[in-house]
């Protein structure tokens, strides 16, 4: 059986399809030599096969009975832009010789789209911009003022709970002054003795001057009780004189000494004075026993005017050091900023040293 | 991936992305839906994407919500812009019309292959990537693709 105008096409298929042997295969390749109008017809049907292009790649050099239809594939690779520089070179040699391929090929460059410039119109919708809120400088400066205004409350209000704080512990200090004393007096007058009257004035005028100190000046209150405490003791215990480990305690009643027609005490004359008064009552073995806490205190400190007056100055400038220290101590607090950190208040910067 | 970057990406490939979606789905309204979808899921995932892949990561999410956005609405149709009778107007519609049309004809996958080749000049391996084909696959769903093309071209009457 030959192939003929009547059954071309049914060959053509099963040539497709590889389905006809090498004789029939020659068969039809003779028929499209001897009939050229059916070659067209013969590459479109070629042209539905579909070629696994993941097969071992035929060199385009070897392929010797090309047409256009037959080096389709490369010319698509090489129109995607997919073959190495060798291929490349062998295809574009083979588009130049080759009229079919030629034309091949520009029907193909035809098929590949060619860009056009679209533009998003909604691009500003994509933008992200992290919002930064700057405060006004109008704003940061009362944001400032305040933070400064409420360091100062806050400063002044733990400056008035710590005087207030302090004012009990004052009044227990003098009415155990006013008991002693009262207790002291009343041994006195059990033991009564010439002497005894002016001991007793002077107790009685020591803890009214020492009380008008302390309420003039709280901060010397303590320092002045204790003064009185060594006034009495050194009055009183004349003859446990030896008891006594220092006679600058003896020479700090200068207070004493202020009030009117003050006995004035010479250490010479306490060491001589004969008083066995005190000596046994055990009274004043407690008010010994008090002494001995603040007798550093009394031996260091001054009762005379001039240095009382000395030491409130000096307690005048503590106050303001604590008043800066305790502004920074809250600032520190409540800002958990690292000593010696800068503490930003709007537009200013503060150094926390 | 930092803001600037991020908005570096906006200016540089916006504009792609765009164009891709608009050719594939036809719609304006719903490519610009899959524009910001894209983007808003990259400024999500900065921190994860490598800047020098972004251009691939973005492509393949807005392919991927294509995808689904088409499988979900089925809007496209690709009847509509076909001229009844295509051999009247062969003469005097220029090349790029047809091609056009010839594009509408294609079925999602090829004509996303072919837009990503032709417009982005991505490489097989890279639109194998961004459509999770394999690279064989992607070469030979593009190469009929241009076949059916080209057939358009010649043959406009003879494709339905």
């Amino acid at each position: 059986m030959s192939v003929d105008k009547e059954n071309y096409l049914e060959y053509f298929l099963l040539f497709a399809d590889n389905e006809l042997n090498a004789s029939d295969r020659k068969s039809v390749e003779e028929f499209l030599i001897v009939h050229p109008e059916f070659q067209q017809e013969f590459d479109e049907i070629q042209n539905t096969v579909l070629k696994p292009y993941d097969e071992e790649y035929t060199p385009i050099t070897e392929l010797t009975k090309f047409n256009g239809l037959t080096v389709q594939p490369e010319l698509l690779l090489h129109l995607d832009g997919e073959l190495s520089g060798a291929e490349k070179s062998a295809i574009v040699e083979l588009i130049e010789s080759n009229e079919t391929v030629a034309e091949e090929w520009r029907v193909l460059n035809n098929v590949k789209l060619q860009p056009e410039q679209i533009a998003f119109p909604d691009k500003e919708l994509l933008y992200k911009r992290t919002k930064r809120y700057v405060i006004p400088f109008p704003l940061r400066l009362a944001v400032a003022a305040m933070f400064i205004g409420a360091g100062f409350y806050f400063t002044l209000q733990l400056t008035n709970v710590n005087n207030n704080g302090s004012q009990p512990e004052i009044d227990n200090q003098l009415s155990s002054v006013n008991s002693n004393t009262t207790q002291h007096l009343a041994s006195r007058n059990t033991n009564s003795n010439s002497d005894v009257s002016n001991e007793d004035v002077m107790v009685e005028t020591d803890a009214a001057v020492l009380k008008n100190k302390i309420i003039t000046d709280t901060e010397t209150a303590e320092t002045l009780t204790n003064s009185y405490v060594h006034a009495v003791d050194v009055v009183a215990p004349k003859n446990n004189l030896e008891k006594i480990e220092d006679q600058s305690n003896i020479l700090d009643v200068s207070p004493v000494q202020s009030i009117e027609n003050p006995p004035v005490f010479l250490p010479e004359e306490i060491e001589r004075a004969p008083i066995t008064l005190l000596a046994s009552n055990e009274n004043v073995s407690g008010l010994r026993e008090r002494r001995n806490p603040y007798a550093f205190t009394a031996d260091n400190s001054s009762i005379r005017e001039d240095e009382v007056e000395e030491s409130s100055e000096v307690s005048e400038v503590k106050k303001s050091g604590g008043l800066f220290n305790k502004v920074k101590r809250a600032i520190e607090k409540r800002t958990n900023i690292e000593p010696g950190g800068n503490l930003l208040i709007g537009a200013f910067e503060i150094a926390i040293k | 991936m930092t803001e600037k970057e991020y908005n570096n990406c906006v200016s540089n490939f916006a504009d792609n992305l765009y164009r891709f979606l608009l050719k594939s789905l036809r719609n304006s309204e719903d490519a610009k839906d899959i524009v910001q979808s894209s983007f808003e899921k990259l400024w999500k995932n900065r921190d994860t994407v490598v800047l020098e892949t972004v251009k691939s990561y973005l492509f393949t999410i807005g392919y991927n919500l294509m995808i689904d956005h088409i499988r979900k609405y089925s809007r496209v149709d690709y009847k509509e812009t076909l001229p009844e009778k295509s051999t009247e107007l062969k003469s005097s519609i220029s090349t790029k019309r047809m091609l056009e049309e010839a594009l509408s004809k294609l079925n999602d996958v090829q004509r996303s292959l072919v837009l990503l080749k032709d417009y982005e000049g991505y490489s097989y391996a890279e639109i194998s990537e961004i459509t999770e084909l394999n690279e064989s696959q992607v070469k030979v769903y593009l190469h009929r693709a241009r076949l059916q093309l080209r057939s358009y071209i010649v043959h406009p009457e003879n494709i339905v």
